[in-house]
């Protein structure tokens, strides 16, 4: 049951981007579809728990001094290659994504947690919080994603690689443009923020 | 000059880092409750993004030479670690209030958007040395510009009754919106015409 | 060096070495596939604007002809076959100055002028604005369908034809600028090749 709650934790206790505040950039850039808040999100678990996985493994290994410049070759490592597979087997997410794919090894949930975790635990325990973390920061990634689809676009799901031309639910015209720009991703992010606060506040108050 | 000039007031004002780009996000949000502490922050962001982008340039003229792009993401990131490194130990030496103030911020400069996102900017753009070496200046400007107003409007804020469950980062973001959208009047503005191109 | 320092330098080596040669085989067993969705990506640019064409060639001598002539704005030139070999036509891509940045165009000219397709290959204009320059609304409107190489457009505001999209003067006027350029450079090399 250890495991799962590890697991279980990184989404809802200390989800990235709702409870620990970490890794804005890429919560805000990519959200302007569902897919691509996905795309992300995926792309960001493998390459969280790949680095948990080597820095576990190496906890005893890498000197305390050095421990930072290590853990972000590692992470920047398994970026790279992330990268790449994109750039071959989903070359639009790769393009809509841009420069934000090898902007993940500066995301402050990795080395947040190869410092806060993988350091200091089992692998398998460092393998599942990767999981759980990723998967938290993934769902955030989709909610933000989906609130300013559908009210910017009206549609839900477009995925043009993949041949998919989403659900729509109303005509783009009518859409909230503000909600596909700059302004709207800060907005959606910081009344989404609200929202959850206050529903955890409900909660704490039964 | 002149598209230098367009170059750099457009990356402060239209492509602002923070406000357009979204980059630098973190720093953004987490040192800006005082105008002051945000200066420092701003400053020591501009010169590491400066510095950054001119060494990165050669860096990435190495990496092309020797036909092994794939690690520009590696290279890239050490070479800032270590020049972050180097202005902590500057601060530390020249202004230990300012290196108190910052405090964990400092060490966190590494994993600033901003400063990988120029250097990847530089290279996708494929700017000449000069071209990129601007690119940085005025991104951290646009970062400084973006982070004082905003230390400026929290401080404010501090005296607002915010609703309990909008408190902290919430209102932030949303005031955040606010002053994105007021960058966004400038998306019209036609520098080209403005410098005489 | 005492021994410790020895161990941090060695330590962070050698994850630098590994990392680099994991890297160098990851990035063999990828390039191929990149390399082909890049040339994939081309080939149905260039099918959509000479859908008469099957097959596509570079030719240097024209290029460089066509970039003297119009300008450096004019950046590749495909010469299209049919299936028998027959010339159908010419592609060429041009970068046009937009708002945000440089705007890569797609020009399709059949052998006797008539425009086969228009396309935006990539530009940095602004969302909602600017960027419906790469839409069908604009890019297929009927000014810019049937024109030939003998015709020279401009947007409305320009006393021309072409509506311009509403709110982005600029990136239009930047897609009707390079359009008329790939037409000039279509109208050179086709007109020197029936000499």
């Amino acid at each position: 049951m250890h495991k799962w709650s590890i697991f279980k934790n990184g989404i809802l206790n200390e989800n990235p981007t709702f409870r620990l505040v970490l890794g804005m950039c890429p919560t805000l850039a990519v959200t302007s579809a569902v897919v691509n808040g996905l795309g992300m999100g995926l792309a960001a678990t493998v390459v969280l728990i790949g680095s948990n996985l080597m820095i576990s493994l190496l906890r005893n290994v890498i000197p305390n001094e050095v421990r930072i410049p290590c853990y972000v070759v590692v992470i920047a490592t398994f970026v790279t290659i992330i990268d790449k597979v994109m750039a071959a087997y989903t070359p639009g997410l790769h393009e809509v994504l841009g420069i934000f794919i090898p902007l993940i090894v500066v995301n402050c949930i990795i080395l947040a947690r190869a410092e806060a975790f993988a350091s200091k635990n089992s692998i398998g325990d460092s393998i599942m919080d990767g999981l759980g973390i990723g998967l938290g920061f993934t769902l955030a990634l989709m909610l933000v994603g989906a609130v300013r689809e559908v009210l910017g676009t009206g549609t839900l799901f477009v995925a043009k690689d993949f041949g998919f031309s989403g659900i729509e639910l109303f005509p783009q015209e009518k859409g909230a443009l503000f909600m596909i720009l700059a302004p709207g991703a800060f907005v959606a992010l910081g009344l989404l923020l609200g929202g959850i606060n206050w529903l955890s506040r409900k909660k704490e108050a039964k | 000059m002149a598209e230098l000039l367009v170059l750099a007031f457009g990356t402060i004002l239209i492509n602002n880092f923070v406000l357009a780009r979204f980059l630098g996000i973190c720093p953004f949000l987490g040192v800006s409750r005082q105008v002051e502490t945000a200066v420092g922050m701003g400053v020591a962001v501009t010169f590491v993004m400066t510095m950054a982008s001119a060494f990165t340039y050669w860096i990435q003229q190495l990496l092309v030479v020797y036909n092994i792009e794939y690690l520009q993401t590696i290279a890239f990131i050490l070479v800032i670690a270590v020049l972050v490194q180097l202005v902590e130990m500057v601060i530390k030496k020249s202004s230990p209030v300012l290196y108190q103030a910052l405090g964990i911020y400092l060490p966190l400069i590494t994993t600033n958007c901003a400063v990988l996102g120029v250097a990847l900017i530089n290279v996708q753009e494929a700017y000449s040395f000069l071209e990129a070496v601007i690119n940085g200046f005025s991104g951290g400007l646009s970062f400084v510009l973006a982070i004082v107003l905003f230390a400026g409007l929290r401080e404010r804020l501090a005296y607002s009754p915010v609703p309990k469950s909008l408190q902290g980062f919430p209102i932030a973001l949303i005031l955040a919106g606010l002053l994105s959208m007021a960058f966004l009047g400038f998306s019209g503005f036609n520098l080209r015409a403005l410098f005489g191109l | 060096m005492d021994k410790q320092q020895l161990r941090l330098i060695l330590v962070l080596t050698v994850i630098c070495v590994a990392a680099g040669a994991v890297l160098a085989w990851v990035n063999g067993l990828t390039e191929p596939r990149i390399e082909a969705v890049k040339e994939l990506k081309k080939q149905r640019m260039l099918q959509e604007s000479l859908p008469a064409a099957v097959d596509f060639r570079t030719d240097a001598t024209l290029l460089q002809r066509a970039r003297e002539t119009i300008g450096p704005e004019i950046c590749d030139l495909y010469l299209g076959f049919d299936d028998q070999g027959a010339p159908v036509g010419i592609v060429l891509t041009v970068e046009s100055r937009g708002y945000g940045g440089p705007i890569q165009l797609m020009v399709g000219v059949a052998q006797n002028g008539r425009v086969t397709g228009i396309s935006v290959l990539g530009h940095s204009e602004t969302v909602g604005l600017g960027a419906k320059i790469s839409e069908d609304d604009f890019l297929k409107q009927e000014a810019l369908t049937g024109v030939t190489f003998e015709d020279t457009l401009a947007i409305s505001k320009d006393h021309g034809k072409v509506q311009a999209v509403a709110g982005a003067t600029i990136s239009s006027r930047a897609v009707v600028r390079g359009v008329n350029r790939g037409l000039a450079a279509a109208r050179t090399v086709l007109n020197d090749e029936r000499r």
